[in-house]
């Protein structure tokens, strides 16, 4: 008998048979009135599903962080994706010596013909690491002995010249334009002067620009540039009513009247200045460092703990390497480090040297030129500007995710696999792995489903059979299986029923996954960072979000993702870094808007293009400056950049 | 109860519209979205969960919507995928021996030819399943199933057809 026949036949007697339950229309009304709450009880007592952090926490260890407000605009500078550590630190010692450090060893590399320099002043150098201004003096007041002197940082042999007397907190702006200090007066105690004037000097013209402090406002000795090289950021003391301080911004270069905007950072925490040149500060309280957005400095975010409050701290040009200073010991910390390093001790003051011209924002990036997509059982290469086939790469039956390292060099994609699964009566899928240039393909797991392969090359995937399992598979083959979350014997164990891994921070050691919960419409997407990516004792857990329908997420950089919500008519792309609520999530700017409902986010290393798959099996593909996304292909169900 | 339930900036005209219209594809079309629901995750129970949670959806996005019907079907259709994930997941916490045997009312006896074709559908990928039930038992043309999975005609096309070839090809090979 012909197969359409038959199927039709079998079709309607399977269905023809199943009557709906009784009264299912007072069951709809119930429902819809009355929304439900799920929530789910176990041995540990009764846990709201909203609350997932108490789920997670059964299993994982350490802080839980949840979504915070980003209310600026979508040109925030933020911290550069990939930026390496500088090599070499500018430190001044606690006897007042001025000298250059490895950043890795804390070995003195070289030693500079100045002594006298201020202890806990400020240190500014230029962004082609040739010269260094620092402040010779003692650390009490900016009378006349006070003086920023120019360092050249190749040369040692001759005493620095002097660039400025009675002053004191150099800054150079990040185009190596301007220097920028304050100019000192004496306030009529004996012997007492303080700061009255900000001094702008052009390094390229030799002229000066000086804006006073207008009623009488005090400056405290703390002088910054802002990013754009046009703003400053300094602190004024209060009046003797008010007490406080507060921190302002000027746009020093655009000749704004004196004293700028106020920003609103919090008065609880100890500001520094700025992150690098980003448009964040950073801030200590409690021994911990935070940073705030400065255009929006009403939250706050975590960055690092401390066991101890630090004496100051400076960040790097990318914002993501600091030196910090604890009563004489010099330490650095990077992004994705659990804690600092310590280079040195006896060292009072220190800035980082740049090892090479760093751009302000994130270098436009080139997009990658192909993409490696699946399209029903193949699996080919395209050209991501044309949409055109390059190179098919096999057919296999029931292709799904396909996922591929940032540098090409690894493949993997999930398919329907040989055997039947273990626990149910389907073909089990299973995960390959592609050589691209031979096109060989071997099999990494089998029962698995939904791969995400990291940078370093290690495979993180969801057991078809084990749903609230992890399983990972490095580079050597060798397989992992993080703890399963919850007792199969308990009834709380099937509060999580699936995890599907996603996408990987561009530094390797963070997991973006969703996770399906018993009884809840509404997956939870969740950053974890998960061994065997970090040592166990490492393991963090942060939930991302949990908007109303979420349908894909991706990694824009190691500290921000992008999460694609449909909301009927299309599905909007946002940004949302991961930080500290303030109580409540609010939505970040829409990066772009995609046609139908969008399955599949991936970003290119660098967070600036992105590739979108919607339902309808159309690939697009979004640079940031874009205004909208661009049609690649039609036809595609999963896709990856590939160099 | 229905009729005071009031979107914001939303008159109670509109809800009671809303609600009428609702209730009308409630009453012709439930019962055949329970089937369709059931055919795809292969379970009558969760078939109806399926379906009640996609009306609640719809209730909620009704604003947003041209066509009830092809929403509501598209809605089932994504449900059960994320169904029948969870379905396959859940069976692992529940030992062989202490799971229900079905009961006459779920099972329903089948000639032995058509549990055999039901079997081969089983096997296939989601995508050509899909296609397939809705294309053979529901009748829809294929830009009605292109509306309801949100792929293009040409998609479908290229479902059905490689999901009635391997069909074929399965049948044959149990013969």
């Amino acid at each position: 008998m012909n197969t359409e026949v038959r199927l039709r036949e079998a079709l309607r007697e399977r269905a023809d048979g199943i009557e709906p339950g009784p009264d299912s229309w007072n069951r709809l009304r119930s429902r819809i009135e009355a929304p439900v709450v799920v929530t789910t009880s176990g041995p540990r007592g009764t846990l709201a599903l909203t609350g997932v952090a108490c789920v997670l926490v059964l299993a994982f260890v350490v802080a839980l962080v949840v979504v915070g407000r980003d209310s600026g605009e979508n040109t925030r500078v933020t911290t550069m994706p990939t930026a390496p550590m500088p090599e070499r630190i500018l430190a001044v010692r606690d006897t007042g010596q001025v000298v250059m450090l490895d950043a890795t060893t804390g070995q003195q590399l070289a030693a500079y013909d100045v002594d006298g320099v201020g202890m806990g002043t400020q240190i500014a150098v230029t962004p082609d690491a040739q010269d260094a201004y620092v402040v010779q003096g003692d650390d009490k007041g900016c009378d006349d002995e006070h003086a920023i002197l120019r360092l050249s940082l190749e040369s040692s042999d001759r005493p620095p010249p002097r660039v400025a007397a009675a002053a004191t907190s150099p800054t150079v702006s990040p185009d190596g334009r301007y220097l920028a200090y304050l100019r000192c007066q004496a306030d009529g105690a004996p012997g007492s002067s303080r700061p009255v004037e900000i001094v702008l000097h052009d390094l390229v013209t030799g002229e000066d620009r000086v804006t006073g402090a207008a009623g009488g406002a005090r400056f405290a000795e703390s002088l910054w540039f802002a990013a754009d090289s046009r703003h400053v950021a300094f602190v004024l003391y209060g009046d003797a009513s008010s007490g406080a301080s507060t921190w302002h911004e000027l746009d020093l270069v655009g000749g704004e009247a004196f004293p700028g905007r106020v920003l609103p950072l919090s008065s609880n925490v100890f500001w520094l200045g700025y992150r690098g040149a980003t448009s964040e500060f950073l801030g200590t309280t409690d021994g911990r460092f935070l940073v705030a957005d400065s255009r929006d400095a009403t939250t706050t975010r975590r960055l690092l703990d401390l066991t101890s409050a630090p004496t100051r701290a400076s960040a790097d040009v990318s914002g993501r390497h600091l030196a910090i200073l604890d009563g004489g010991d010099l330490a650095r910390w990077s992004v994705g480090e659990r804690k600092p390093t310590k280079v040195a001790d006896g060292v009072a003051a220190a800035a980082w040297i740049p090892d090479a011209a760093e751009q302000i924002e994130a270098p436009a990036s080139t997009m990658p030129g192909r993409v490696i997509a699946a399209s029903y059982d193949r699996l080919v290469a395209l050209n991501v500007q044309s949409g055109s086939e390059q190179q098919e790469l096999g057919s296999f039956p029931g292709l799904d995710r396909v996922s591929a390292a940032h540098d090409g060099s690894t493949v993997v994609f999930a398919r329907t696999g040989a055997l039947p699964s273990a626990c149910d009566d389907f073909i089990g899928p299973e995960i390959d792995r592609l050589d691209v240039q031979s096109g060989s393909t071997a099999i990494v797991v089998g029962g698995s489903f939904a791969p995400a392969v990291s940078p370093n090359g290690l495979v993180a995937y969801g057991f078809l059979c084990e749903g609230g399992t992890l399983g990972f598979t490095d580079a050597d083959g060798r397989n992992y299986r993080s703890a399963p979350l919850g007792d199969a014997r308990r009834e709380s164990s099937e509060t999580v029923e699936i995890v599907e891994p996603l996408d990987w921070s561009p530094d390797g050691t963070r997991l973006l996954y969703r996770i399906d919960l018993k009884g809840d419409a509404i997956p939870r997407y969740v950053v974890g960072r998960l061994w065997p990516a970090v040592p166990q004792a490492e393991t963090e857990v942060i939930e991302v979000a949990s908007g109303q329908d979420l349908t894909g997420a991706a990694f824009l950089d190691d500290e921000t993702v992008a999460l694609a919500e449909f909301v009927g008519n299309g599905t909007e792309v946002r940004s949302w870094p991961l930080r500290e609520a303030d109580g409540a999530e609010h939505p970040s700017a829409v990066l772009f808007t995609v046609p139908g409902r969008v399955t599949s986010l991936v970003s290119d290393p660098t967070g600036q293009h992105l590739l979108a798959v919607n339902q309808g099996d159309v690939l697009y593909r979004w640079s940031r400056g874009d205004a909208q996304p661009t049609k690649v292909a039609d036809g595609v169900h999963s896709a990856a950049w590939l160099p | 109860m229905m009729a005071d339930m009031t979107a914001a900036g939303e008159g109670s005209t509109d809800a009671v519209d809303r609600d009428a219209r609702l209730a009308a594809l409630h009453r012709e079309h439930y019962r055949g979205l329970v089937r369709l629901a059931c055919l795809l995750v292969d379970d009558r129970g969760s078939g109806e969960e399926v379906v009640q949670e996609a009306f609640v959806r719809v209730h909620g996005a009704w604003d947003r919507i041209d066509d009830p019907l092809t929403y509501m079907r598209a809605t089932v259709t994504n449900l059960a995928r994320s169904r029948l994930r969870r379905r396959l997941v859940a069976r692992r916490y529940v030992p062989p021996e202490t799971r229900a045997a079905a009961s006459a009312e779920d099972e329903v006896a089948l000639l032995a030819d058509h549990a055999e074709v039901l079997d081969a559908l089983r096997a296939l990928p989601r995508r050509q399943r899909e296609c397939l039930v809705l294309r053979y038992y529901l009748d829809c043309t294929e830009a009605e199933i292109a509306a309801t999975l949100e792929i293009s005609a040409g998609s479908v096309k290229s479902h059905a057809h490689r999901g009635l070839a391997a069909l074929a090809k399965r049948l044959e090979e149990r013969t």
